[in-house]
Parts: C-alpha cells; structure tokens; sequence
C-alpha cells in the first residue's frame, strides 16, 4: 500500500502532530488519528499475524469488527494485548507492538505454519493427538498436556502482562427511561423525539465521536453532528461516547463500558481507566448500525485489502487515501459512493461489480464521471503480493460461473459482499435473527422485550428511512411507557436501488488447495475448513461453529459468520435461512477482568469488618490478622519478641495476673418474644428453658444430622429477653438458620432473631486479677463481687463516666474470667478503662494466638475442632446432649455409626521428647501402621508456656483411653516433618475448674 | 455519660481530598454524625395494627408505612418497615411494647450515619448502590434497603442530601470504597457532628 494524508479531507483530525512508535521506531500521526489511521499513513506492515498460520495481516476495517489489526499496546504492567488498531485513539508517546510472532510480525519465525498449513485444517489436533495407529501411540492426557503446551505457544493472540495492574476500573449503575444505543442519524433521532416527549433518556457510542455513519460521509457533517448533539445535551440527554453497549440482560438491564481515560497520554490520576456500567432502562432502543463484510477469495487476507466503507472512514474522517491505484469489488450500490470519493481525492479506481446489469445506472455514472473504471461481471478473483497487495487476478462471469480473466495492478483492494445489520445484542437475548432474501442479510427477529430496533440495524440502508425508523421506535417506546398501543408505523426495509447480488465465496484458483480463502479471518477459517466439516457430517450450524471455531471468541460472528452460513447452506443444498445462525454471546467487544472485577481488588476485595476497638488495638501495637472478614489482634509485640515469645508472654502474664482481649467478632444475637425460652430449648442440645435472669449458660447446636454446629453462651436478661452468642465464623449461618427455623418450622413460636453483634464492642478480662481490675472499672465495685456476680452470672451495669455495659463472668481461658460489653460507640472509652487498670496491677493485652494458646491448655473447641464431621461426643460433650427433651438433631445423633466407641474423640497430644514441635494439621498413626488412612489428625498445637514444650490438641480414634501409653507417629507429610506424641485428655489445665469459679 | 467518638475518623479525617481544594466548593461533603439513635420495633403476626397504630400516634406519623417503605414526620424522624413483622424507627425512641405485643432492640450503635450531600452525591452513590436516584423517582423521605459492596445498608433520601446508615464493623471499609470512587469528584471531609439526623 501507498497510503497518503489528502489535504481537505480527514474533518476529525486537529493540528497537533502525535508521537507514538510500533515495534520501536518511531512515527509521527495527528491528533484526532486512531493508531490505525496512523499506521496506514505512514504505510507500516504488516500489522498483524494471523492466529494460527501466522499469515501477514493488515487493517481490514475502521471500526470494532477488525479482525486484522489486533496489536498489544503499552509496556510492562499497562501492557494491553488484542487491542483493535482501528479502535484506538493516538495519543503522544503511545507504544504499539505486533503481536502472535517472532522475532516481530514482519519478519516471523511461525509463518513456517503457512507452509504447513495442509496439515492444520479444521479439527486437525482433535485427530492428530488421538494417538497414532496402530498402537494409539501418543495418546493420553499425559502427552496431550505437552501437545497442548506446544499448540498454546504457535497459535493465539497476545499476551497479557502478568504484574498487577496499576489501573483502578469502576462500577456505576445507571437508570433511564430510554436507552439508545448508537449515535447515528436512527440513534439521533431516536434519542431526540424521545426527549422531547419528556423521557430520560441516555444515548450511548462506542465511537471516540458522535454520529456513527455520518463520521464517514462524503460531505463534512460534523457541523450537523455537533449540533443535534449540543441540542441533545440541551434537552437533558445524558450522553456517553467511547462506551460500548457490550450486553444485553434481563429487563431491560444493559451492560455498558465505558473506556475512559484509554486515549489519554496522561490521564487524570482520579480518574478510573474504564467504568463499568449497569443501566437499567425502561425502553431500549437498538440503533447499532451494519458492518460491511467481503467475501472468500484467494488470499483475501493479504494486508491491503479492506472493506470499502473502512477506506471511506479513512479517507473521510482520517484524510488518509488508502492507496494511489485502488481495485473495488461489490457486489451492492454502497461501494459506488465510496470509488467516487477515491476517485475524487486522487486515486485511480477501478469498480469491479458482480452484477451483470444495474437498473438504476445513477450512481455508476456518477462514479464514472469521476474517472472510476466500473466493469460489471466482474469481481477480484485473487489478491496479489505477499506482505501488501500488489494487484488483483480479476474474474469474470461466464454464464453462471466465475472465471479468470486478467490481472490489474493496485495497492489497495477494496471488497464488499453486503452489510450485515448489528444484531448482537438482541441476540443476548435469545432472539433468533431472521434471514431477508432481499437484503441477504439476517434481520432483527421479534422480540415482546421492550426492545425496539431502528436503522441500519433494522435493515433500512436509505438515511430517510434510517431517520424514520428511529422516530418509529422513539414513538413505540413513549407510547408503550404510556401504556397504549404503538401507533408508530415504518415502510419494511427496501434494500438498494440495484438488488444485491448474493455473494460469499468465489474459487478461480485451479490449483485447490495451494491457495486459502479466508471466511473467518480472525481465527484463520477458510472456506476449505467449511467445506471439511461438511464433509465429515458436522451439517448443523453450532456443530460447524465449534468445530471450525468460525465466529467465536472476541470476534463473534461480526465478519464471517453470515459467509459461513452460505456456505454451509450451498454444502447442504439448502437455503440460508434453513441452515440457521448460531447465537452472539456477550460481551460484543472485549471486556478487560479489570473492569469487571471493578474497586474490588486489594484491600477491598471483600468488605472488611473492624472492630471499635481496631484503633485502639493498632496504637497500642498490635498486630491484626485476617478472621473471615474480620480484623482481628493477633499479638501485641514488645521490642525484639519473636511471635512465640509474645504469645507465651502474653499467655503467661493472662494465667499469673490479668489479660485483656477484645472479643467484639463473637456473633451476637438477640433472642425476644414470649416463647424465646423454649425456642432456645428446641435449639440446643442442653436444656435452657431453666435459665433464669442474670443467668448466662453454654450451648451447642447441632444440625438435623445430629453433627455439632455451633457454640457459645446465651444469657438471660429477662424470660423474654436472651442474648446469644456464637462462633465468629458462624455468626451468620447461626442467624440465618434460626431465621428459617422460626420461619419454616415453628412459625406459631412468637420470637425475633435479630444480629446485635455490631451494636456491642466486647473485650475479655481474663486472669486471677481479672475481678479486681473490673471493679475499678465499674460505677459499683460490689456489682462484680462473688456473690454478685458468680461464675455464668450476668448484670447490666455501668462502667465509669456511665458508660453503659453488660458484662457475664464466663471464661474461655481457664481463668477467672468476665466478658464486658458496651455498646460500640463506647468500645475505646470501655478498654481504655479496663486497661489502665489491667496494667497497673501488670496485666496485658493478649491476641488470638494467646487466645488460641489458652483454650488448648484448657482443651476447649473451637471452629477448627467444630469442623462438620463431629459429634457431641467426639468432641467430648457428650453429657451436653439432654435426653430429657427433643432438640434440632437429638434424633440423628443417635444414629448407630455415630455412637461406635471407636469414633475419633478429642484428646491432647504432647510429643514425648518435649524439646520437639509438631503442626496442627498433621495425621496421626498407630507405630505399627504408619502410611494410609490416619487414626487422628491434629487440629490446633502451640507452645505452651505453662508446660513449657509444644502441646496440641487433634482427635484419634477411640478417644485418650484407647492409646494411654502408645507412642502415636505424627507425620506432617505436606512439611515433610514426623513426631512421636503420647495422647491425654484434652482438658488437661485445671480439669476441675477451681481457677474460673475463684 | 461519656460522648459517643467518631468511629470514621482514620479514613475520612477532615480536610478536601481528591480533585477538589480549599478553595473549590466541593461536589460532594462527607461527615458522620455521631448521635444516632436508632430502634427496631418488632410486633407478632396478629398485633401488627396495634404497633403500627402505637408507632404512628406516638411518633407523630401521618401513617403507617407499607412493605419496603418510610414515612417522615414533622421533626424529621424516620419510621422504616424493614421486614413485614419489623419496623425501624429513627431519631426517636421507641414506644413501650409489652412482650406479648412485640419486642423493641436498641440498634443505635449497631449502625455508622454517614451523611452525603453536593452536587455529585448522588452519582457518587449511583458508583456503588443500584438504586435509582433520579429525583422523580427518589423524593425526599425516601428510604432504601441496598447493598454496598455485598454488605447491607440503608440509604436514607433528602432531596440531595443523603445519609448511609452503615453496619458499624464494615463502615470503615466502605467509607473507604466510597472516598476512593470520590477522588474524581474531589470530596471534603467535615469533622463529625452530634447532630441528629438532618432532614428538611
């Protein structure tokens, strides 16, 4: 190609002179340019290698169905790879690379795969890597795996950075009574009598600028196009350009991106790259326009053959002449108006016109009054070259069949086999196309969405009837919002002024085989490969999809899928509309994961729960951890403590004198109404409905099957009134299950469940000093005496300065224990208090890891022993389940396997030489049996400080009596590490309870 | 009694952030307001009329609110059915209801006012909540039940004025999420305020 910038053409461009550079060196474009325009101007390629034979691949479009110039755009961690040259707007110092080859697409090591290319027709690796006869020989997944690695490397696009990306993408929702998709004159008008009838209406492009068709006018429209968008804007049209209508969703519900700062060199630090909107509409309005295809010949691929209508755009809207001597093949009038304009801005053209008489000679004789060549009977036959067209083998019509006939020099080759109508969208809603004979185009199907569709997407190719039919739909939606009956009426689509000439494919080659015609050419589909799958019996249109890939990925049937169908449609014998289309899928264009994943990245991924006191907690050094979605202390280091000495100090110092702790993750939930007592009885396992005032108690749940759900203690505050508390992992399944079970099973229960765990900031105090640093805190020391308060005793009281509180004397520790609650407002004010109390008699502040150290001297579960496999009496409850009463799974826990002795029971675990560790998740097995299935496994283990070596607990089978004096192996297969332990009772520190009740 | 502190103010300190600058009027004004008071009122299937009734006349309503819906009444408190059996009433205290009609819970701390006004409040909403603000579609009193980022929130509606009444262990989060999508507005924190809900 010699493409060249003509003066008083390109109406888009500005002044400014853009730098940017592909494969590294460095050109020069204008500002308003895509990359595309830029790298046609100064005449680079290839621009592209092809997907799996690695041909040479020029622009073949101007708009979003390129499927030849797909570059990677941007380095390192803003790499973007498959980006649409044709799409993307030049900015200073953009940096474009090709991609899908090496060392680089000009010169490129994977063409061998052209030479090859016999060998890689349709469904080749589903034969080839079967196994070779006789013996299958290279068969299985094995092989397949490094087959596979081989295929992935020769074919494909490009590649995505794999650093995280620096960008930050949004998510918006909108609302709107009409959405127009499309800003061409249907789009405009639609939009515009919409308003005026007082809808909301949004009108959505895709386009870097409004107007759609009206961009690639002969005449300079732009004046026109600002000004119906200025009155647009006027009425209140909320407008949105470079923002793609990608998907079509239930009610009315579309998905739109909007590309924000891509065509910015330096864009605004605020602002996202991309925004992903959800709009529901009311109405929506399809005005997507139609994408003019070619049609299969020998080598159509070769870089410089476009559509007509692409070398319009150019010329038009870029000032850019595809080339100097220009070949055009049609078979329809769209491409007269197109030679003329070549004509007229220097080109010599020639018109090669399949139709053998045109009944309407206006637009011929206006093209050759403007120096175009026009033949009819004819059409480019083979395209000439190899990495740029150099001229064309033209064909002649010989009665009803095509034949050679002479060669014409050109460096540019325009086709058009037709316009296809955009009917993507609708299609996302699984609304069939329909064929129209007269178009040779698959039109709109029905639809009782509140869809309409007008334009050029609705097969009206005259701009009257495109501005009519945009009226129609705006009249359709306004009176269906006012709920009667359309009245709007529309003339059916009348085509050209000369009929379109059905044309898909066209073989002068006699040397079959040697040469490709390409139908798809995004992903190297030929008609050879149509024809193959026919052959071997894939006659249904989705078999044929899949098993040529025709139409799939990004492309979507944009260009080849309607060149597919006739030619299956001529393999069956049949007609086009018998064969069928295949469905487009969303998105139409890509959509990058970054904007779908949107803000939720990093810390937001999921919503984080704090704590009131996570302030307090970070000043006073702590260190936080992840628990679900909570943040939670894990310890509070002093200089130079390693993590086992904080905790073992922090564990230490909770045992000889007071820890603090904040707690405020335990689910907490109120329990109301007048049979609140005996729902809690039907709940769990013990028995509740003689808990008194003042009184707090511990439960377990268990689920239908009888297996242990949850845990915690439930106080009452009144007989009416109970506060319950769970595991902080199940907080949420504990509310939603008693939710259904009042709902679904007890709904003559008069109770309410409702979550107060974010009304109430908690903290433990813990230790032998614990009672006296409470009583400092609180307005009445004698309120948290003995006697007061006994152990499971609850009060509502107040701490100083009448911070209102609730505390139960309960332990998780071992220890003499309370856990105070305030309401969250006041969490900081109550640990403030109760820490400058625990630290005047030389307490501490203590984590989940001392917390974890704690409760497994003192052998009490948590949601790591609780783990949906255990029974009451695995877990060494078994005096917990009542037998007295019927609860939530009291009948299944009795199942016969569930009460073998030999089930696996919580124990203790000690290694016998003590100066050794061991892992929690390690397996357990008998000396004599080591390897295969464990009898134990452990669950949580920790250096205690109190025995002065590492401890664990885990279950094993028969329970601590079964193995009082075997040297159990524990093996950490996944560490590599293997211990021997002696096993105990897991309730090992102060199994009498003497320290919680001093 | 000792004041009820801010809980929001590590991520929205006072000052002007993002595009925004001293001197600009920002598009959108962050500020907690730290004295909610908030309360549910729950009835039975059978004495739901007579906590309606209870709420309306004590509360000074004009009526009951249907499912999903709020009413404002002349001080600018709040009744908010929430669930059918549950009714969420906010600036004022609740009536008494005796166990065998309902049962009342004292949620005030259970949730974080986070109000929202300026020009841009609403589209900064609409970056996160899929409701429809559209001011012919929102007048002012209206109520939503939403989700912020998979977390529940309610959405109280004034005119252009709005306040999230966010789930007090997630509220940090979230005001983060909302000041990040602020940044392109540009936003101005004010410093938190003891003042009741504020509506007009």
């Amino acid at each position: 190609m010699s493409a060249t910038r003509v003066d008083g053409y390109g109406w888009s461009l500005g002044a400014a002179t853009l730098n940017f550079s592909w494969d590294g060196t460095r050109y020069q474009g204008r500002e308003g340019d895509t990359l595309a325009s830029a790298l046609l101007v100064n005449n680079v390629g290839p621009i592209g290698r092809s997907f799996k034979y690695h041909r040479p691949r020029g622009i073949t479009s101007a708009g979003v169905e390129e499927s030849g110039a797909l570059v990677t755009v941007g380095q390192g961690d803003r790499r973007d790879p498959n980006v649409r040259a044709t799409t993307q707007t030049l900015y200073e110092g953009l940096q474009a690379y090709g991609q899908n080859a090496w060392p680089n697409v000009r010169y490129d090591a994977g063409a061998i795969n052209n030479v090859m290319g016999r060998f890689f027709a349709a469904g080749f690796y589903y034969k080839t890597f079967f196994g070779l006869p006789p013996f299958d020989t290279g068969s299985g997944t094995g092989v397949w795996m490094k087959y596979e690695s081989l295929i992935r490397k020769a074919a494909g696009m490009g590649s995505a950075s794999t650093a995280p990306d620096p960008d930050h993408y949004e998510h918006a929702h909108g609302f709107c009574d009409v959405l127009v998709v499309g800003s061409g004159p249907a789009g405009r008008r639609a939009a515009s009598v919409a308003v005026q009838s007082g809808l909301n209406v949004w009108l959505v492009e895709q386009d870097s600028a409004f107007g759609g068709t009206d961009l690639s006018a002969t005449d300079n429209r732009q004046q026109l196009i600002g000004q119906s968008i200025a009155e647009l804007e006027a009425a209140g049209v909320t407008l949105l350009k470079r923002t793609t209508a990608f998907g079509l969703y239930d009610n009315a519900v579309a998905g739109l991106l909007e590309r924000v700062t891509d065509h910015e060199a330096d864009p605004s630090p605020w602002l996202p790259r991309q925004r992903f909107w959800t709009v529901r509409a009311t109405r929506i309005i399809l005005a997507t326009g139609a994408l003019e295809r070619g049609y299969a010949f020998a080598h159509n691929d070769r870089p410089g053959v476009m559509t007509p209508s692409a070398a319009a755009t150019y010329l038009n809207r870029y000032g850019v002449l595809a080339g100097q001597t220009i070949c055009i093949g049609t078979n329809n009038d769209s491409a007269y108006r197109t030679a003329t304009d070549l004509a007229k801005a220097g080109a010599v053209v020639t018109l090669l016109d399949a139709r053998t008489r045109l009944q309407h000679p206006q637009l011929s004789d206006a093209a050759k009054a403007a120096g175009v060549n026009v033949r009819l009977r004819s059409l480019p036959g083979k395209a000439l070259g190899r990495c740029s067209v150099t001229g064309v083998k033209t064909a002649v019509l010989a009665g009803r069949e095509w034949r050679a006939q002479s060669r014409i020099a050109c460096d540019a080759l325009l086709v058009s086999g037709g316009w296809s109508p955009v009917v993507h969208l609708l299609s996302h809603r699984g609304v069939r196309p329909v064929w129209n004979e007269t178009l040779q185009a698959f039109l709109p199907g029905e639809t009782s969405e509140p869809i309409s569709v007008c334009g050029s997407a609705a097969g009206y190719w005259s701009e009257q009837q495109c501005l009519d039919s945009g009226e129609a739909a705006a009249h359709d939606a306004v009176d269906a919002m006012a709920g009667v009956t359309g009245t709007a009426t529309i003339s059916v689509p009348l085509g050209w002024d000369n009929p379109i000439a059905p044309l898909y494919a066209l073989n002068i080659d006699t040397r079959s085989g040697q040469t490709k015609a390409f139908v798809d050419l995004q992903h190297d589909v030929t008609s050879s490969d149509i024809a193959l799958a026919h052959r071997e019996g894939f006659v249904s249109v989705e078999h044929m999809k899949r098993y040529t890939t025709l139409g799939m990925a990004n492309d979507q049937g944009k260009n080849g899928n309607v060149i597919g169908l006739a030619l299956l449609a001529d393999a069956l014998g049949t007609a086009i509309d018998s064969v069928g289309t295949t469905t487009f899928r969303p998105p139409y264009t890509p959509v990058a994961i970054g904007a779908l994943a949107g803000p939720h990245k990093g810390s937001h991924f999921r919503p984080l729960r704090r704590t009131p006191l996570h302030a307090w907690n970070l000043a006073a050094g702590g260190t936080l951890i992840e628990a679900g979605l909570w943040q939670r202390p894990w310890y509070f280091k002093q200089t130079n403590e390693s993590l086992e000495e904080t905790y073992s100090r922090e564990a230490r110092v909770t045992r000889q004198r007071v820890g603090l702790c904040d707690v405020t993750s335990l689910g907490k939930i109120a329990v109301q109404g007048p049979d609140a007592a005996e729902f809690l009885d039907r709940v769990y396992t013990n028995p509740f409905k003689t808990l008194q005032p003042g009184r707090a108690r511990y439960g377990i749940m268990l689920r239908d099957d009888g297996m242990v759900f949850d845990d915690g203690t439930t106080w009452c505050l009144s007989p009416t009134d109970y506060f319950m508390t769970t595991t902080t992992a199940h907080a949420g399944a504990v509310l939603q299950r008693l939710e259904e079970l009042l709902q679904v099973r007890w709904p003559e229960l008069r109770v309410h469940v409702s979550s107060v765990t974010d009304q109430w900031a908690g903290v433990s105090v813990a230790g032998p000093l614990a009672r006296q640093v409470l009583e400092q805190c609180v307005a009445d020391a004698e309120t948290v005496s003995d006697a007061a308060l006994p152990f499971m005793g609850v009060i509502d009281t107040e701490l100083q300065h009448a911070i209102p509180a609730r505390i139960a004397r309960i332990s998780f520790s071992g220890e003499l224990g309370y856990e105070v609650y305030t309401p969250s407002g006041f969490g900081p004010e109550m640990m403030t208090q109760l820490w400058t109390e625990a630290q005047a008699v030389g307490g501490c502040l203590y984590g989940l890891e001392a917390l974890n150290t704690l409760r497994i001297e003192k052998g009490h579960v948590t949601g790591a022993e609780l783990d949906g496999n255990i029974t009451l009496q695995d877990a060494g409850l078994g005096n917990m389940g009542a037998s007295s009463k019927a609860y939530v799974g009291s009948v299944l826990k009795d199942r016969p396997e569930l009460r073998r002795e030999d089930r696996p029971s919580l124990v203790g675990l000690s290694p016998v030489n003590t100066s050794e560790r061991f892992n929690a998740g390690s397996l357990l097995y008998a000396p004599d049996k080591v390897g295969g299935h464990p009898i134990g496994w452990v669950t949580g283990v920790t250096f205690s400080p109190q025995y002065d070596h590492w401890i664990g607990i885990g279950y094993i089978e028969g329970g601590a009596t079964a193995w009082p004096t075997t040297d159990i192996v524990c093996t950490d297969p996944i560490r590599g590490a293997q211990t021997t332990v002696r096993v105990s009772t897991a309730h090992r520190y102060d199994p009498e309870g003497a320290r919680v009740r001093g | 009694m000792a004041n009820r502190p801010a809980l929001l103010n590590t991520a929205l300190p006072p000052g002007f952030y993002g595009r925004a600058t001293a001197n600009d009027y920002p598009p959108l004004v962050f500020q907690e307001r730290t004295a909610l008071v908030l309360h549910q009122v729950a009835a039975w299937p059978n004495t739901v009329e007579s906590i309606e009734r209870q709420l309306v006349n004590k509360g000074g309503y004009s009526a009951a609110p249907g499912f999903s819906g709020a009413i404002l009444n002349s001080s600018g408190h709040r009744l908010v059915r929430v669930e059918p059996l549950k009714w969420w009433l906010i600036g004022q205290a609740p009536p008494v209801v005796q166990p065998d009609d309902g049962a009342t819970l004292d949620l005030s701390h259970a949730r974080i006012q986070l109000d929202l006004h300026g020009p841009a409040a609403a589209e900064l909403l609409n970056r996160f909540l899929p409701v429809d603000l559209r001011p012919s579609r929102c007048p002012a009193g209206q109520v939503y039940m939403t989700q912020l980022h998979h977390t529940s929130v309610l959405l109280l509606c004034d005119d252009a004025r709005y306040s999230l009444l966010l789930p007090t262990s997630f509220a940090v989060s979230l005001a983060e999420l909302l000041c990040d999508g602020a940044r392109q507005f540009g936003y101005q924190v004010l410093p938190p305020s003891e003042s009741e809900l504020q509506t007009t």
